[in-house]
């Protein structure tokens, strides 16, 4: 971006800021005070609903224009009152675009800013370089996987070129090297530029080396990290894992087993010659940068995809025949997101739903469905709206609604994506409980601390193929094998390693 | 590549969308105005023959679901419109002709509506919309934006509940029972997508004078205008003189 501000500046200076959402006493936002200068990058870290979402829309002039609210405080940039034109936020939902091109998308803003058309073009390829999205400016969004849209979400709040960026857990569908690649260019940019930028995420673990302030937040309380310690704790593993019931390895102990499984999509991706098993009593992770074929790999397991070449075999049967309802009495599947399942009123309905479909009598199912959201330790919300809850609860709704058929075999689809790590930890513990002794659980994720913490096997998956496989311990331990995942730049692995 | 496609292709590149969308607007004033079945057949043989030749035979695909809807409103009248007096066993013939008048005028509006939109960019659509109104060419744009995100959203709720055990293929009833559990999420995400959309755009600068741009009509853009007011004029002179 070419329109550096010459004139000095003082920064950011938000003094005494407090909110509170109409009809609810509790104070969202309590006295926050911090001052930024420009051209510095600032992290703010907290656990969910702990306010991070609600500081930026305050800092962004949502509140109140566009979400009711009652704010108090006062947020100077530049020692001018700063409004909603003063800063870009990039929100934390990236299902949520304008523009089906992703051209329009990234472009619109600048057009909105009244530039030409040819200024509107060599602005969006500058900016497009800048987040990694250069060679997505000719597809639809529709066609984009969640960290793609991630990027352009990004690119369009660059594009609005304002002294003030603001970017809600932009990289949590992001795999660590492009965390890496996109944190490093919007730190250079900042500074460059003399903007402010303010990333929230629930962890500081990619702060190391970005961050010039770091801040967390907890309660609607803001407090600054002086001296942040970057590294993880690896210590849970031992009494993390499941206990083993069975002989891993061997023909028998193989639960679902794929045969030279391939799949691929009309642009040439998915996955190919896939040969891999999920164990009796085993919980197995699954990780690979955004695009691998993750997802793709685990449709099979249930017949959302089927096989082009191939088999998958349920306890040495061939699934290829069997209808998605039947496979879903023994194979329980939760979504990335909560929000494509949930439709009943009230959350214990919502998860009871499962079970009267099967067959059970409504009263019983909603009975159990309170069970276990006593097991989760959530009973308060048993009659609440499942949309008037978090999106963390939402998935742990989502979750339970799998949990409670008791399948033989576990598909989760990052599901601790949205969690913090009390949450994290809680879920880990009821996914271990619902493990039979002669089920299994696979797990997709991005964060290789659950798959270190609470896997038994792992399979790293990079252009559809199976770059590595074995017991977790091991391939944590296997440097190459990360490095072809990009693995090996995220701070857990790093500090493993 | 076929002479259909390429006669699409040159549609959609040399000819200005609001030629062809002034074109689709004068054809159906067109149709609105004629009563005579006869009148109404010719018209709509001279409109789909002319869509096939520049839009190419996927129109064909468009129109074929609409001859179910057409077939069912002729069978309706012929039984139970109140002019019926003639009856054919008990088939009214002034219902029947009625009915085949309604579905001419139904299939020529298809037709046209189709031809535009299959010879036209959804891009260059969106940006003829801005340059008359910008706000205009938003509330295009984020409509055609939302029905994919729709579709997609209807295909990956459809998956998820399967996934959960929702069978689709037992009776009439247990289907609308099935399709509330993929409905009710598809609607409260394009609510939530909506009230989300409104503060991107209040983010982005939307209100802000945009740079207007101006495109000269070409010969072929007055062409396909001229040959839809020669309809148009032919059709008027038989209906009036």
């Amino acid at each position: 971006m070419d329109n550096i501000l010459l004139k000095q500046s003082t920064g950011l200076s938000v003094t005494g800021l407090s909110l509170k959402y109409p009809g609810s006493d509790k104070q969202v936002l309590d006295d926050i005070n911090f001052s930024l200068n420009m051209g510095e990058v600032c992290f703010i870290t907290g656990a969910n609903s702990s306010g991070k979402s609600s500081l930026l829309a305050a800092l962004a002039g949502l509140i109140p224009s566009s979400i009711p609210g009652e704010l108090t405080g006062k947020i100077l940039l530049n020692n001018k009152v700063a409004d909603e034109l003063s800063a870009s936020l990039c929100i934390q939902d990236s299902d949520i675009y304008l523009f089906e091109e992703v051209y329009r998308e990234i472009a619109y803003p600048l057009l909105n800013a009244s530039f030409s058309s040819e200024e509107t073009a060599d602005k969006v390829r500058v900016i497009s370089e800048l987040s990694g999205v250069k060679e997505l400016l000719g597809r639809k969004m529709s066609t984009l996987s969640g960290g793609e849209r991630q990027k352009v979400a990004i690119a369009a709040a660059l594009a609005c070129d304002k002294e003030l960026i603001l970017l809600d857990e932009p990289y949590e569908q992001f795999d660590p090297c492009s965390v890496k690649n996109i944190l490093g260019s919007l730190k250079r940019y900042a500074h460059d530029n003399k903007r402010v930028l303010i990333i929230t995420s629930k962890r500081y673990e990619y702060a190391d080396g970005i961050a010039d302030r770091l801040f967390n937040i907890e309660n609607g309380r803001l407090t600054e990290i002086r001296n942040p310690v970057y590294s993880y704790p690896h210590k849970m593993r031992a009494d993390a894992l499941p206990k083993k019931t069975a002989q891993t390895g061997d023909e028998d102990s193989s639960l679902i087993s794929f045969t030279n499984v391939t799949h691929k999509f009309s642009e040439n991706s998915g996955i190919s010659g896939i040969n891999i098993c999920f164990n009796k009593g085993e919980i197995t992770g699954i990780m690979g940068p955004n695009g691998a074929g993750k997802t793709t790999l685990l449709k099979h397991c249930i017949g959302l995809l089927r096989p082009h070449e191939g088999s998958v075999l349920y306890s040495g049967k061939d699934i290829k025949d069997i209808p998605v309802n039947k496979l879903a009495f023994k194979t329980g599947m939760l979504f990335q997101n909560p929000d494509d399942q949930i439709f009943n009123e009230r959350a214990d309905i919502e998860i009871a739903w499962g079970l009267t479909i099967r067959g059970m009598n409504k009263k019983r199912a909603v009975e159990k469905a309170v069970n276990i959201l006593d097991e989760f330790g959530m009973n308060q919300i048993v009659r609440m709206h499942p949309h008037s809850l978090s999106r963390s609860v939402r998935q742990v709704i989502a979750l339970a609604s799998v949990l409670v058929t008791e399948p033989d075999i576990l598909i989760l689809d990052e599901p601790t994506r949205t969690m913090d790590d009390r949450l994290i930890d809680v879920t880990m513990k009821m996914i271990k409980r619902y493990l039979k002794i002669d089920g299994a659980v696979v797990i997709i994720s991005h964060d290789p601390s659950v798959i270190w913490n609470y896997t038994e096997r792992c399979y790293l998956i990079n252009n559809g193929e199976i770059a590595a496989s074995g017991y977790t311990e091991s391939i944590f331990k296997e440097p190459d094998a990360l490095k072809s995942c990009g693995l090996d730049s995220h701070p857990f692995i790093t500090g493993l390693l | 590549m076929g002479l259909n496609q390429h006669s699409n292709l040159f549609f959609k590149n040399n000819v200005n969308v609001g030629a062809k969308f002034s074109a689709s607007v004068i054809i159906i004033v067109t149709i609105m105005l004629i009563s005579g079945w006869e009148h109404l057949l010719i018209n709509m043989i001279i409109i789909i023959t002319a869509a096939m030749l520049t839009a190419g035979n996927v129109i064909l695909k468009r129109i074929i679901p609409f001859l179910y809807i057409c077939f069912m409103m002729i069978l309706i009248h012929s039984i139970a419109n109140p002019a019926n007096s003639t009856y054919w066993h008990f088939f009214g013939i002034e219902g029947v002709m009625y009915g085949f008048r309604i579905s001419l005028r139904l299939l020529a509006i298809v037709t046209a509506a189709n031809w535009f939109i299959l010879t036209s960019d959804i891009s260059d659509i969106t940006a003829w919309f801005a340059r008359i109104n910008s706000d205009l060419g938003i509330i295009v744009s984020l409509v055609l934006s939302i029905l994919p995100a729709m579709k997609l959203q209807m295909k990956i709720t459809m998956d998820v509940q399967s996934t959960r055990g929702l069978d689709y293929n037992k009776n009439l009833f247990h289907k609308l029972k099935c399709y509330i559990a993929v409905i009710v999420p598809v609607i409260i995400k394009t609510i939530i997508r909506a009230h989300e959309m409104s503060r991107l755009l209040y983010l982005r600068g939307h209100g802000k004078k945009m740079k207007s741009i101006h495109s000269q009509w070409k010969i072929s853009d007055y062409a396909v205008i001229s040959s839809v007011i020669i309809l148009l004029s032919v059709n008027l002179w038989i209906i009036f003189f």
